[in-house]
């Protein structure tokens, strides 16, 4: 008995304890979804996109280049500077997708750029209507993005960072008029006890 | 009986219970051919990669890379489907080993599975734990995987399998430095070595030591690879990032001071970044360098990694050590690296029926596996010597409670279980030689020989301002060889 209470009953504490300890992950500092992982995740990918959108939309100087109309937009491909595999398109298609239905630019699409040739070339063969090559209105402006990532440990805390930079350029006189960036942080600790 | 241990009865009279379980892990510690690593892996798959026989990797190694060894299995698979070529089915393996890795890495500090397996591995042998890549195995397998995205034509994958070498090895190098201070500050009468490595070395375990030192020559750290580093210069290079590029040559340098190559990228790229004074103290330091460093206006870059051979195979070792505070003697065994490492041969590339120049060695896997095996060592000792003890007070039990023939039982289970871990990354090559050197753009023949043999001769297409990669390796008879086309 005296064993029981010097060992085993403090062992069996030990043990209920370490049941109830996960491992757990929890943003710095925004807090509307629960992450799972500290991963660059679908809800980050919302989040990133519906800000760089708001942002760019809510800017007094789309006024300013609206004059004539919609202005001619080319989305570049969100380069991806980070350690994980993302599927960096699915950003560029979301963040495409909200300035469309904002209809407040009008649009290019390169990345269908050799379909489109394919069929050009068909229509010259076979359509007594063909599109002449040569008659696209040229776009204006150019939106690029990048989306890098720093992460950090010290001993249990993994604490990663990462950045989403945004930038509008007019392709006439070369110069930025636009730019905005949003930071995620996600923070994980590793739990002492677990399965 | 030199494992008799005097330790309490605990076991009390329940010694048929002790035998049957101890029998029962024996038989679920697995008795398939690959139980044996070295052995396996050389029937299964090696034997096949010396003469060039096709291995159907998937077939040899796909279920496997669940479960205990999975790590090590998934970068067999990968490596094995990339000489054959499968870049998609090598990437899959890759992410496997990758991400079971990054697991082991987040799992909680203390686990119940961690601590389940530590236990069998007191009952058993160091092959109940689960398989980790050791650091220099971990740098590997980024290094192949870029390959696969290159091979893949996805060359931002690519750089983010070079973003994830770079922490591998800069994650080690931290926990190298902490694991230093650690041991000072335990032994801090211990006179210090020169990397502190010294302080934790066991006296009893010098001949030991002794090989892994003589096979590790001068690499201090298993996890810095320069072969790796060049590579993630390239493919930094190709992203348009030439001052990350810049870093990663600058890194690779200090391990290789010698490689003509890096002695000239370090040269262009301080030069072409405006980093003068690095650009005057690296001509210095290399003059011959420095006079053929620039690139012609307009040509394409051509990089050879030459591969020879495979990577040594761990065996057994087994010597006498003081077990309980040295009043007895215990037998342990150990892994160690006992067969010689193959000689480095030279390949010679000509590029147009003119000479591009000479591969130059750039990373020698014996060398870093033996440093990381000496670096481990502690940590296999201490379990060693736990089981020393753990089995030998069960032979003792099962004698005193069951007479002889139990005790007969327990101890040739004792013998038949005692193991060390064998395990490695097999498939990888002995040396990792490189060539860069620039070509006129346009389809031009590339042949390169080694040893008095051609192992590599076709059309290559150059484009200006793009890189092409050739890979090729040789193990003993079989020629494995691939061009890389800059996506």
């Amino acid at each position: 008995m005296k064993n029981f209470c010097k060992w085993i009953l403090p062992a069996m504490i030990m043990a209920i304890l370490a049941a109830g300890c996960a491992t757990t992950v929890q943003y710095g500092d925004e807090t509307s979804s629960k992450p799972i992982s500290t991963d660059f995740g679908s809800s980050d990918l919302q989040q990133v996109a519906a800000k760089m959108v708001d942002s760019l939309l809510s800017d007094p100087l789309l006024d300013d280049i609206s004059v004539g109309g919609p202005p001619l937009l080319i989305v570049d491909k969100v380069k991806n500077k980070t350690m994980q595999h993302i599927d960096t398109e699915s950003i560029t298609d979301s963040i495409r997708t909200k300035l469309i239905r904002s209809r407040k630019f009008s649009f290019q699409d390169r990345t269908t750029e050799a379909a489109l040739q394919e069929e050009l070339a068909y229509q010259q063969v076979a359509a007594h209507d063909a599109i002449a090559s040569g008659q696209q209105d040229a776009p204006r402006y150019m939106l690029t993005a990048n989306l890098s990532e720093i992460q950090q440990e010290q001993g249990r805390l993994k604490d990663v960072y990462y950045k989403f930079t945004m930038n509008l350029r007019d392709l006439k006189s070369g110069r930025l008029i636009w730019a905005d960036e949003k930071e995620i942080r996600k923070q994980k600790t590793r739990s002492v006890f677990g399965g | 009986m030199v494992f008799r241990r005097i330790i309490s009865g605990f076991w009390g009279r329940r010694w048929q219970g002790a035998v049957l379980a101890i029998l029962a892990a024996v038989v679920l510690s697995g008795c398939s051919t690959y139980s044996h690593y070295p052995q396996g892996m050389e029937q299964t798959t090696l034997q096949s990669l010396r003469t060039g026989k096709r291995v159907d990797a998937e077939k040899n190694f796909g279920k496997r890379t669940q479960g205990n060894s999975g790590v090590v299995f998934a970068l067999e698979m990968g490596r094995v489907a990339q000489l054959e070529g499968d870049y998609e089915i090598s990437r899959q393996a890759f992410t496997t080993a990758i991400e079971a890795t990054r697991e082991q890495d987040e799992k909680a500090v203390i686990s119940a599975s961690g601590a389940a397996a530590q236990g069998a591995a007191v009952l058993v042998n160091d092959k109940a734990i689960p398989y980790r890549a050791p650091d220099y195995e971990r740098t590997l397998m980024h290094h192949y995987q870029m390959l696969n995205y290159l091979g893949l034509q996805d060359l931002n994958g690519a750089g983010v399998e070079v973003r994830r070498a770079n922490k591998t090895q800069k994650d080690a190098q931290e926990r190298r430095a902490r694991e230093i201070e650690r041991a000072k500050s335990f032994q801090q009468n211990v006179p210090e070595s020169e990397d502190g490595k010294a302080d934790e070395r066991d006296p009893h375990l010098i001949p030991v030591y002794a090989g892994l030192d003589e096979m590790a020559g001068s690499v201090k750290y298993s996890f810095l690879n320069a072969a790796t580093l060049f590579l993630s210069g390239v493919v930094w290079e190709m992203l348009g990032e030439q001052n990350d590029a810049y870093i990663d040559y600058k890194k690779a340098i200090e391990i290789y001071p010698d490689n003509v190559y890096l002695q000239r990228a370090v040269i262009r790229l301080s030069r072409r970044l405006g980093m003068r004074e690095d650009a005057a103290d690296f001509s210095r330091r290399f003059p011959g360098a420095a006079a053929v460093a620039a690139p012609p206006q307009g040509m394409a870059r051509l990089v050879v990694m030459f591969e020879q051979g495979l990577a040594p195979q761990k065996s057994d070792m087994s010597l006498a050590y003081p077990l309980s505070g040295g009043s007895s003697l215990g037998v342990i065994s150990l892994p160690i690296y006992a067969d010689p490492v193959p000689p480095l041969v030279t390949g010679s590339v000509r590029v147009g029926g003119k000479s591009a120049g000479k591969t130059a060695p750039l990373c020698n896997v014996s060398a870093l596996a033996a440093r990381a095996l000496a670096d481990q060592m502690p940590g296999i000792l201490t379990r060693q010597v736990a089981r020393a003890i753990a089995k030998g007070s069960a032979a003792q039990v099962a004698g005193d409670s069951g007479g002889e023939w139990a005790e007969l039982l327990v101890t040739l289970y004792n013998v038949v279980s005692e193991q060390p871990d064998l395990r490695s990354w097999l498939t990888l090559p002995a040396h990792i030689q490189v060539l860069d050197a620039w070509a006129e753009p346009g389809t031009k023949k590339v042949e390169i020989s080694a040893g008095g043999a051609t192992v590599f001769s076709g059309e290559v297409t150059f484009t200006a301002g793009r890189t092409t990669i050739i890979s090729v390796t040789t193990i003993d008879l079989a020629v494995y060889s691939h061009v890389i086309m800059q996506p």
